[in-house]
């Protein structure tokens, strides 16, 4: 058997995370060729699949986004979907180490990148110090002891 | 019989919440730890987590271990300070596969075991080191013989593994635009008629007939005071005004020479004196590289010597101290410019006023300071030095300008020459800092739309919000060789975890 999840994906395309909610769960049988990564499969359901932006094959482990719904006829849909990577394969892809370039949160501000932008109108300030020259002398010096 | 090793490790710990701070330092109030980096020495499997009392835990699943008491020591690093902290202490354990233990970070009363989280020091790191004690009976056994030591010559050991590796950081800036007003001073009260050796007059033609009588008088033909001079006044070297005050010791009658004058003064103790003008505190404004050059420029205004460029790094974030030394007999000053107690600078200059004791006197002086003011000296001011002609086609067209584009095309002026003698006399007396600081343009939510820099080995199970990754080998991941260059593709372009 064939288990396809069909959701509203409510999450940004590059969210390793994925908000879904969902639509409805389908049995089916997988009838002729099917492409793991960009698969077009055929279902009965006699519900409205317009907002269904997101699908789970079981079969296949996977997470898609959903590309393309055409309706056949009547109850009948085909979708059209190429796979979400990020979410299929969290639980690995959180396993591995790496470096970070840009992060939201493990920043460093002393890491010069050329991120950061800054007007033409730059801020002048002075400090001054809190002491310097007071009192006024005179010195005279004369040949002789 | 089973056992674990002796087994020594560092993590970073850090806040989620509050974007003002660095995820690295725990700030106080924070729920949730990071984990950041955890390296092992021996096998194992240990883990570290932080509850919301920031307690932290390590423990070690093993079924066949009879370990009943770990040992633990753990230094805690501070922010800014790196400061450590040193506890060691034990914990008993029960007698299960599961061993948990560790130690509080706490906010608020100091207890043993745990390490009291000040409001000024939040906390980036800890190591730690855990011995395995058994008890036997009343025996205490070391597991030494478990202990595995570190291969000097390990092929996988990173030869620059002592310098420390890369973190997070940054952020703690003063955000202080305070501006001191540096004032026009008044002019001098003192000056040559107070010293009562200079008078300045408007004569007639009888009085000056007078005064030539009185200079052509008999007192020249004393003998005596001839054979050492032809003229008195060739035995006073100099009448000098210094801005300060000189130390005296007692007084004594001035003599010409030989001659008595009968006129006593105060008699100056020593031919050299320190001024010392205090100390300032540099602080970082954003806490960033633009704190920093090139973006952030240093002039120093001294007195009696003028305006020069420091270079900002090497006062930021440190405290500057301006001292001068004087020589009374020639004016001569030299200011030495240290940060955090070490000298970095030495600028040199002359405090004296010159009062002229013959009409020879003056016209020297007066052609010294025409030539000083020739070669571009106390009046040269307003000098544009750097890459001004890069102001023109510099960024139309380019879009927005970063910093560094910004920070190349403005030009450096000279906010003044040199300031000595009387210049100096009417100048400021109080030596100041002049900052030329970037403004940032930020938008809000920069970071979670497009990140802030950085350059951190991470585990990417403890990163949040998004992230752009420099560099990853995707290991242990059942995906065909296409999807994994999409996940790698999506990774360096950012995701959000």
């Amino acid at each position: 058997m064939f288990t396809i999840g069909l959701y509203i994906n409510n999450s940004e395309e590059k969210k390793v995370d994925k908000d879904l909610n969902l639509i409805v769960s389908i049995e089916g049988e997988l009838r002729g060729e099917c492409s793991v990564l960009s698969p077009t499969i055929r279902i009965e359901y006699d519900g409205d699949l317009s907002k269904c932006n997101y699908m789970t094959i079981g079969a296949y482990n996977r997470f898609y986004f959903v590309t393309d719904i055409n309706i056949v006829r009547t109850g009948v849909y085909e979708i059209s979907g190429r796979v979400d990577v990020l979410t299929t394969y969290k639980d690995e892809l959180l396993q591995n180490r790496a470096i970070i370039k840009k992060s939201e949160r493990k920043w460093n501000t002393y890491l010069d990148d050329g991120t950061f932008h800054t007007y033409s109108t730059p801020f002048v300030t002075q400090k001054k110090f809190p002491s310097g020259f007071s009192g006024s002398s005179f010195v005279l010096a004369v040949l002789g002891s | 019989m089973a056992g674990f090793n002796t087994e020594s490790g560092y993590f970073s710990i850090g806040s989620l919440d509050d974007s003002r701070y660095p995820t690295s330092p725990l700030a106080i109030g924070s729920n949730i730890c990071d984990i950041i980096n955890l390296k092992v020495v021996a096998e194992g499997e240990w883990f570290i987590n932080c509850d919301d009392n920031r307690r932290i835990r390590l423990y070690k699943h093993d079924t066949t271990a009879l370990i009943t008491r770990v040992d633990i020591e753990f230094q805690v690093y501070e922010y800014p300070n790196w400061v450590r902290y040193c506890y060691a202490g034990s914990q008993s354990l029960e007698l299960t596969g599961d061993y948990l233990t560790g130690f509080w970070l706490y906010k608020g009363i100091t207890e043993p075991y745990k390490y009291y989280v000040g409001a000024q020091t939040p906390v980036v790191g800890v190591d730690f080191n855990i011995s395995p004690y058994e008890l036997v009976g009343d025996n205490n056994k070391t597991f030494e013989d478990w202990v595995i030591l570190v291969d000097p010559e390990d092929p996988d050991k990173d030869p620059f593994e002592e310098g420390g590796f890369s973190t997070v950081g940054g952020g703690m800036g003063h955000w202080d635009m305070d501006s001191d007003m540096i004032d026009i001073p008044d002019l001098p009260v003192i000056g040559a008629q107070s010293s009562n050796l200079l008078t300045l007059y408007s004569p007639t033609s009888q009085q000056l007939g007078a005064l030539n009588n009185y200079l052509w008088s008999d007192f020249w033909e004393i003998a005596s005071f001839k054979k050492i001079v032809a003229n008195p006044m060739d035995c006073i070297v100099s009448l000098l005004i210094l801005p300060c005050t000189v130390p005296t010791s007692g007084t004594r009658e001035i003599k010409v020479g030989s001659l008595s004058t009968g006129v006593t003064s105060n008699n100056a103790s020593n031919q050299f004196i320190k001024v010392n003008c205090g100390n300032i505190s540099v602080k970082e404004f954003s806490g960033s590289y633009l704190d920093y050059s090139p973006y952030t420029k240093a002039e120093i205004y001294l007195p009696y010597i003028g305006t020069k460029s420091i270079n900002v790094d090497d006062i930021m974030d440190r405290v500057v101290n301006v001292t001068y030394h004087i020589d009374i007999l020639t004016g001569s000053c030299l200011a030495f410019v240290s940060a955090n107690g070490t000298v970095l600078y030495t600028f040199e200059g002359n405090c004296a006023t010159a009062l002229p004791l013959t009409s020879t006197d003056y016209s020297n002086l007066y052609k010294n300071l025409l030539t000083s003011v020739a070669s571009g000296g106390a009046l040269a001011s307003g000098i544009a030095t750097g890459n001004a002609g890069a102001i023109i086609g510099g960024a139309i067209g380019a879009g927005l300008s970063t910093a560094n584009s910004v920070a190349s095309m403005k030009p450096t002026i000279q906010r003044g020459g040199n300031v000595g003698g009387s210049s100096g006399l009417m100048g400021i007396q109080t030596p100041f800092i002049t900052f030329n600081r970037p403004k940032q343009c930020l938008p809000e939510s920069q970071n979670k739309f497009s990140g802030y820099p950085s350059f951190i080995t991470v585990n990417l199970s403890s990163l949040k919000g998004y992230n752009e990754i420099y560099s990853i080998h995707l290991e242990n991941i059942s995906a065909t060789d296409t999807e994994k260059r999409e996940l790698e593709s999506l990774l360096q372009g950012g995701v959000i975890f």
